[in-house]
């Protein structure tokens, strides 16, 4: 089953009534949607408000989501039209005049664009983050570290990833895991999840 | 556990699978914990900006006032097993052919009936030259022509030496 068949069965479990589901999507897309807003509005707390707006307007959308696209486009198009929306509010204009979809805005590099203008601690956070995880994939073993690049990075399949390591997919999946059992271990002192951060 | 949740965020296990894995994801926080945590590694590994953003409690927070969604679900009407439909077509169609048996078994006897039931005699009603001329004197107003243009056409007699 892919990513496009396991988001649908989320959005199915959400159309039942199930908001825990959609909780999950939030933690899966929140920060490609983050990083799609923050080419259109450049005060970051004000991006993670109209992202927040964003989720809440594709919740009351659900009912109408019939899956003829992946999740995230779907979920991507509300996100750009409530930034717009937003901008419309404050007087102001989109950056783009030609319009803007979620397929430009996933070809973007603006990894630097919030640090530039994000709070001092916010981003010393996303640093400290960021920074953490590059030291824990050095400190994996190869076999490991070559997996899990090759998933995240590469976005290869189990089979993929086995073909080219020369090993079972049962060993790819299991040094998938481990690495980000290693990573995660190395994450969690510093994420030292807060309660009301809990869901 | 939590290998075949880093097994789900890559699309990698099958539908019952998934199904049983978000079912667990639902009930446990610590596995939401997981699966939070292995979205943001990967998202720190493509170099992702506002890695220290975590909105879905503030999210779900937003969501508690909203109505909770119900839809019909598309999967589980176009997910019916060939056994399933076969099942609901057989039944369809014993359905008709029984009320069909039905029809045909008890409608003969009441044909039957019908034609031979005695069919009484129609007596004509006889009316004299008299009987006539008072019948339609008494019913003139209802004549069709009183009703139309012939209510306005002037009757006259004509002698037969006339002109």
């Amino acid at each position: 089953m892919g990513d496009r068949e396991a988001d649908q069965l989320l959005v199915e479990r959400v159309q039942r009534g199930d908001k825990q589901a959609f909780g999950l999507l939030v933690a899966k897309y929140q920060r490609k949607l983050i990083r799609l807003i923050g080419r259109l509005i450049r005060d970051p707390a004000e991006v993670e408000d109209v992202a927040q707006e964003a989720f809440v307007k594709a919740y009351r959308a659900l009912p109408n989501f019939r899956g003829d696209s992946a999740f995230y486009t779907w979920l991507y198009r509300i996100g750009v039209n409530t930034a717009k929306n937003w901008l419309a509010t404050q007087g102001r204009r989109a950056p783009t005049s030609t319009g803007f979809d979620s397929e430009e805005a996933e070809g973007f590099d603006d990894a630097d664009l919030l640090r530039d203008t994000d709070t001092p601690e916010r981003v010393l956070m996303s640093k400290q983050i960021g920074e953490t995880v590059n030291s824990a994939m050095d400190a994996l073993p190869e076999d490991l570290r070559s997996a899990i690049m090759l998933r995240e990075i590469e976005g290869l399949s189990y089979e993929e990833i086995a073909q080219i390591m020369d090993c079972p997919i049962g060993t790819v999946r299991s040094r998938i895991f481990r690495a980000r059992e290693a990573i995660a271990t190395k994450l969690r002192p510093l994420l030292d999840t807060a309660p009301d951060k809990r869901w | 556990m939590t290998e075949k949740l880093s097994a789900l965020m890559d699309g990698e296990l099958d539908e019952v699978e998934t199904t049983a894995a978000f079912a667990r994801l639902r009930n446990s926080e610590d596995y939401r914990r997981h699966w939070n945590e292995y979205h943001l590694i990967g998202d720190a590994l493509r170099g992702s900006a506002g890695l220290q953003t975590d909105m879905t409690a503030r999210v779900l927070e937003a969501l508690i006032s909203e109505p909770v969604v119900l839809a019909p679900s598309l999967r589980s009407q176009s997910s019916a097993s060939p056994f399933s439909r076969t099942l609901a077509l057989a039944a369809s169609v014993a359905g008709v052919t029984l009320v069909a048996a039905l029809a045909w078994s008890g409608r003969p006897g009441a044909v039957a009936e019908v034609a031979r039931a005695p069919v009484e005699a129609q007596v004509p009603i006889q009316l004299t030259g008299a009987d006539l001329q008072a019948y339609l004197v008494a019913h003139q107003t209802h004549a069709p022509s009183a009703q139309g243009a012939a209510h306005y056409i002037k009757t006259v007699s004509i002698d037969a030496g006339g002109y």
